[in-house]
């Protein structure tokens, strides 16, 4: 048992890293907000899972399903974002192989860090891993492809949680992006090829185009068919100690995530966007307002109809996105077969499988 | 180490008929109204590095 003066002093140093003020620069990191869904079977490159965690992979073969799992770590977070491997990956990945999920914070949220100046904060990275395989497994964290520190964590135990710490010294040269362009950059890798893994292990690297920004691993997990790997609790903060997962509540990381990806959907029931108008007899508008996002962003539109009041008439759209800025954009289209009074309002829907999904993530 | 697969770049006609502010794109199989001239766009700018590097035309606009 530590003495109360090294818990006094351990204390000290948590809230110097920020344990009450403030704070853990990942956004969901406890896997609570899932606006795409709480299932993704065999996502494609790119696809974003739960709220801000990317999945990428390259050239292997291996495949994943994933799942918001209500399984969590008590006193961190109740969920957790679970992988299992559906498709083993060959156990020696060729060299542009990888399979890993990406993180990328926003500049405006990691300026303080004084990223590449001779000034810049040591920072702490801690998360919580379950995982069925046993061994070392790799991560990366870096800018746009110049600088990075790669690391690996140890499971030690299958299947039970363990957490790992990450201390991350200044890095005081490269150039880091800021405002609302990606200012650092997270990749926890399931397999990497030895085009990304010749990076050396706790100390920033000089790197190109992201080639060897990782390290040597010994995990089999992307390799092993049903194999699980399973995360909560991100944490990313200043100072040179991990501080206790800071709880948020569910509406605060919400709020956070949808600066990012929102959707309207209808779920069970016919779900209403906004008042539109007929532009013409068979052109119908409305102007889409949302949460303000990051940048302008893309917006994809399915199933959206037009309800005419009197008649009652649904008349489905045929969907166009224009002049999207950050708050709001033009939601038009022609609707075959209408022969309206120009100008008359109308309801404007989401059918029960459509969905307007509107994307500024990094 | 993110190139997104771009099958389909085309302008969309400003329905006001000023000037083009979007281009419709089918990126990673998904049908996407992308805002132009916006590099924070990460969608934007992954068409105009393939469109610099040749890889990648947008149609004109109907």
């Amino acid at each position: 048992m530590s003495s109360k003066a090294r818990q006094l002093a351990n204390l000290g140093n948590q809230i110097d890293d920020g344990a009450i003020t403030g704070t853990n620069m990942v956004i969901n990191g406890g896997m609570t907000i899932s606006q795409r869904g709480t299932s993704f079977v065999s996502p494609a490159n790119d696809d974003f899972l739960l709220d801000r965690v990317m999945y990428q992979y390259n050239g292997t073969t291996a495949r994943i399903t994933a799942t918001q799992e209500s399984d969590g770590v008590v006193g961190v977070s109740p969920k957790s974002l679970k992988a299992q491997i559906t498709t083993a990956a060959n156990s020696s990945p060729s060299a542009a192989d990888y399979t890993q999920f990406t993180y990328n914070f926003e500049g405006n949220d990691v300026g303080h860090l004084g990223l590449g100046t001779s000034s810049c904060k040591p920072i702490t990275l801690s998360f919580y891993i379950k995982c069925s395989t046993t061994g070392t497994l790799p991560i990366g964290v870096s800018n746009a492809g110049t600088r990075s520190f790669p690391a690996t964590y140890n499971v030690t135990e299958a299947n039970v949680w363990q957490r790992h710490i990450i201390k991350i010294p200044p890095v005081t040269d490269g150039g880091w992006g800021s405002g609302i362009n990606t200012g650092l950059g997270l990749r926890l890798g399931l397999e990497y090829g030895s085009n990304y893994t010749g990076g050396t292990a706790n100390e920033w690297n000089s790197i190109s185009a992201f080639a060897d920004f990782t390290t040597t691993y010994t995990n089999p997990v992307a390799s092993t068919l049903n194999a699980t790997w399973q995360i909560t609790g991100v944490c990313l903060n200043v100072g040179d100690s991990a501080i206790d997962f800071p709880h948020r509540s569910y509406g605060d990381e919400l709020a956070r995530c949808l600066r990012y990806y929102e959707v309207f959907h209808a779920g069970s029931q016919t779900g209403y966007l906004a008042i539109g108008n007929w532009w013409t007899s068979n052109q119908a508008r409305c102007i889409l307002q949302y949460t303000e996002k990051r940048t302008n962003p893309s917006i994809s539109a399915s199933d959206v109809i037009c309800y005419q009041s009197g008649s009652g008439t649904e008349y489905s759209l045929s969907e166009t996105i224009d002049d999207a800025h950050s708050t709001h954009a033009l939601l038009y289209g022609g609707v075959p077969g209408a022969s309206t009074t120009q100008g008359h309002s109308l309801q404007m829907r989401v059918a029960q499988n459509g969905s307007i999904q509107i994307d500024a993530e990094l | 180490m993110n190139e997104m697969n771009i099958t389909l770049a085309k302008y969309m006609a400003n329905p006001n008929g000023g000037a083009v502010k979007t281009v419709k794109a089918t990126i990673d199989g998904q049908e996407l109204f992308v805002p132009l001239g916006d590099l924070a766009n990460r969608h934007y700018f992954e068409i105009m590095r393939q469109v610099d590097a040749g890889t990648l035309t947008i149609e004109e606009a109907d």
